[in-house]
């Protein structure tokens, strides 16, 4: 019975105090939903930045040429050393005559091509071979070119460097970057409840003196905590689901060859995450913010 | 009953409290504790109800020592004893009946419970008619009131007051006065730390005297100035 009218106390001030400090309450939630939606697409350009540099990765492959002298079968034998490479991801076989049709499909057709090349076919068979890291291609090249049937291998070898750095880079940049702004969201939103708190001391000090214990004091902050930063988080999550959905809808539009996340369960996590965090945000800083206060 | 056994306070930057103070009130008493500024009152009454704790020494309240409580049994120690200060302090954006409310919330009553109780308190201070309106809306005596009916809404055995009258102008301080008498005599114990050296030559309540610290005096027939008797 104490404790349901404890619960009922608590529920009451708190709802009077959201409609009696309307100015700090409002600036807290504006705090809150600045905080959450800054790094809400810190994290969506970190992901894009991570999913444009795999989507190079992707495209990273390895063309080996076979000798002229090279039968077919021993061509298609080859294909079992190929799938035992470290890395291995997958591998197309590419005969000549397929490569003839291709290069005629770029140069006006395969009889043209052939005629200008007096009748014969002079590209090698071949294998693109894709692995599942940039970091392993050096490699795999290293024992693709020992081997005897191997004429060729051409793989881009700044491009796969570059890659793997930059790779790297916004790895690292993107994990950096996104611990900074957790870091500014947790000081600037405890700041400011730790402002509205103290705003509040003597409340806190005149409950301790009647015998209110720290539980009983802490239950309104609490709950207040938790709603402004829920409705922060709202807020947040709004703008920034609409918000990159406007941005990501324009780049897939007018930039064309930039790849974009629009992945809807992706969206629906990081919101979910961010409303989880203002929350946790607003509950946890008004309490730390009230402890302060409780040593009366 | 307030015991103080060889009580003394130094603070961190080395000011001295008080000193070695032995001093012993019965329960029912009235008892003033005057003194300059910087005398000790605000320690004296500090350390009443376990805002801070002594250097040295013991204080029983009905023959518990308060020094060992622990700190969630601190509570349970202010809800026995009422407090009234100088500068009211109410909550500004409560009304005087939800100040006076909030002693009984604490203790988890049901609102029919506080309700009632609350009436009945501002119906002693004279403040029935006041109780929805907010301490800007009233007086500093009706403010005042309103303190002490916060005080005692939850029947205490000790009502503590800081300068109760302090802020407060004669006419008024008097009807404070009365009311607290009135307290008084019902049973209640009431240690009140004023300057206000009418109030305490009009009653014939104990006086204890302060002054750096050290009780230099305890007069149980009243007179703010021991030096004019």
């Amino acid at each position: 019975m104490k404790i349901a009218n404890y619960l009922k106390f608590g529920i009451r001030d708190t709802f009077r105090s959201l409609l009696r400090h309307k100015g700090m309450v409002f600036v807290t939630i504006l705090t809150v939903a600045i905080a959450l939606l800054v790094l809400g697409f810190t994290v969506l350009v970190s992901l894009n930045s991570q999913y444009m540099a795999s989507s190079m990765e992707e495209q990273l492959e390895i063309i080996v040429f076979l000798r002229d002298d090279v039968t077919r079968d021993d061509a298609l034998a080859l294909e079992t050393k190929i799938r035992a490479l470290e890395g291995y991801k997958e591998d197309v076989f590419v005969p000549k005559e397929d490569a003839l049709m291709l290069m005629g499909d770029k140069f006006g057709g395969e009889t043209i091509l052939t005629e200008a090349l007096g009748g014969t076919n002079p590209l090698p068979d071949a294998y693109n071979i894709k692995l599942n890291a940039p970091e392993q291609i050096q490699g795999a090249v290293n024992i693709l070119e020992k081997m005897d049937e191997v004429e060729m291998v051409r793989y881009g070898q700044d491009l796969v460097k570059n890659v793997v750095t930059l790779s790297d880079a916004l790895y690292i940049g993107c994990i950096g970057l996104i611990v900074a702004m957790i870091i500014a969201a947790l000081v600037l939103v405890n700041s400011t409840i730790r402002l509205t708190v103290s705003a509040r001391s003597e409340e806190i000090a005149i409950m301790k003196y009647v015998g209110a214990t720290n539980f009983y004091v802490r239950i309104p902050f609490f709950l207040e905590g938790l709603i402004i930063g829920l409705i922060g988080a709202i807020l947040a999550d709004v703008a920034l689901y609409f918000g990159y959905g406007a941005i990501a809808e324009y780049i897939k539009s007018s930039m064309t060859f930039i790849p974009v996340i629009s992945d809807n369960l992706l969206l629906l996590k990081l919101t979910g995450g961010l409303l989880f965090g203002g929350a946790i945000l607003g509950a946890l800083g008004s309490n730390i913010a009230v402890k302060k206060y409780l040593k009366v | 009953m307030i015991q103080f056994i060889n009580i003394s306070k130094e603070y961190k930057n080395g000011t001295v409290g008080l000193k070695n103070i032995d001093v012993k009130i019965e329960s029912g008493e009235f008892a003033f504790l005057v003194g300059p500024s910087g005398a000790g009152k605000s320690t004296f009454t500090k350390l009443m109800i376990r805002e801070i704790l002594p250097t040295s020494g013991s204080i029983l309240i009905n023959g518990k020592s308060i020094i060992r409580l622990k700190r969630k049994e601190i509570p349970m120690l202010r809800r026995g004893m009422g407090f009234i200060f100088q500068n009211y302090r109410l909550l500004n954006d409560r009304t005087a009946a939800e100040n006076v409310a909030f002693t009984l919330e604490v203790l988890g009553l049901s609102s029919k419970e506080v309700q009632k109780r609350v009436d009945y308190a501002l119906g002693m201070v004279g403040l029935s008619e006041r109780k929805k309106h907010f301490p800007d809306e009233l007086s500093g005596g009706e403010q005042q009131r309103v303190a002490i009916a916060r005080a005692i809404v939850n029947n205490p055995a000790i009502i503590v007051a800081d300068e109760p009258t302090g802020n407060l102008d004669p006419a008024t301080a008097e009807e404070i006065m009365d009311i607290l008498n009135d307290i008084n005599i019902k049973g209640t114990t009431i240690l009140m730390a004023t300057h206000d050296k009418a109030i305490v030559n009009r009653t014939s309540h104990r006086v204890l005297r302060l002054n750096h610290g050290e009780l230099i005096r305890d007069d149980r027939k009243g007179g703010y100035d021991f030096e004019d008797r």
